[in-house]
């Protein structure tokens, strides 16, 4: 029988800002269900100004993803993740709770 | 690739044609095209291969694609492995499982963008997207014949 995950450690996102610092500056997550009602893990990313620019954002982004992928097993796991970016700049100005 | 890749310079084109500070209207459409360009690409070779090229054929073959199927098939190559009809175990390669992995984060991406009014966009959001099916593209190109695809 498999069991669900409904949560993913707080100390492992922790660690991960601050292995990731300076170009990810905080990470929110949450386990629950996608569209199709599969079972999912969302992370809100928030990155450096620096870290969003064009250049540098594709390999930022790949490298944070990659780093979800082998702190949480999703290679192995039922939980898809699903990433998303956002400046500070951006999030100073949109102001979502959620990515606070 | 004609009209996926359309959509995916449409896509881009969405992004950036208002500037630095783009709306929600257009950051939304961008992301929601973005994953019907992926969408596209896959399901017209998809025709292609088993109708043999006649329009008509093959646009009878593309409706009959539906969204859930395509994600339920993308999920399973996720995985490092698949098991096919036969029972036989595949490795499956890994510009493959890049291409299920774009599509089902686009899916997801193009059902927020589409139903969820509440949630914002931000520029550096979609060009995480934009990135996401380009390098979908490219895998995609350098994998179209093999047997899994």
């Amino acid at each position: 029988m498999s069991m669900v995950v409904t949560q993913l450690s707080e100390e492992k996102l922790r660690q991960l800002e601050a292995d990731l610092a300076p170009d990810v500056v905080r990470i929110r997550a949450r386990v629950g269900e996608d569209w199709s009602e599969h079972p999912a893990a969302f992370f809100k990313v928030i990155l450096s100004d620096a870290a969003s620019q064009p250049a540098q954002l594709k390999d930022v982004a790949l490298a944070v993803e990659d780093r979800l992928d082998e702190e949480f097993g999703f290679d192995w796991s039922e939980l898809i993740p699903y990433v998303r970016f956002r400046s500070e700049s951006e999030q100073a100005n949109l102001k979502e709770e959620a990515w606070d | 690739m004609g009209l996926a890749q359309d959509f995916l310079t449409q896509a881009n084109h969405l992004a950036t044609h208002e500037g630095a500070n783009p709306s929600q209207a257009a950051l939304r459409r961008s992301v929601s095209t973005s994953y019907y360009a992926l969408f596209h690409l896959l399901v017209h070779d998809a025709a292609l291969r088993w109708q043999g090229g006649s329009l008509a054929a093959t646009t009878g073959l593309e409706r009959a694609f539906s969204h859930g199927s395509m994600k339920n098939g993308s999920v399973q190559f996720n995985n490092m492995h698949w098991e096919d009809w036969h029972g036989v175990i595949q490795a499956v390669p890994d510009e493959i499982r890049n291409v299920a992995k774009a599509f089902t984060k686009l899916q997801q991406q193009r059902h927020i963008a589409d139903y969820d009014n509440y949630l914002l966009w931000s520029s550096t959001d979609v060009r995480t997207v934009l990135t996401t099916a380009a390098s979908a593209f490219a895998n995609w190109e350098g994998i179209r014949e093999h047997p899994l695809a």
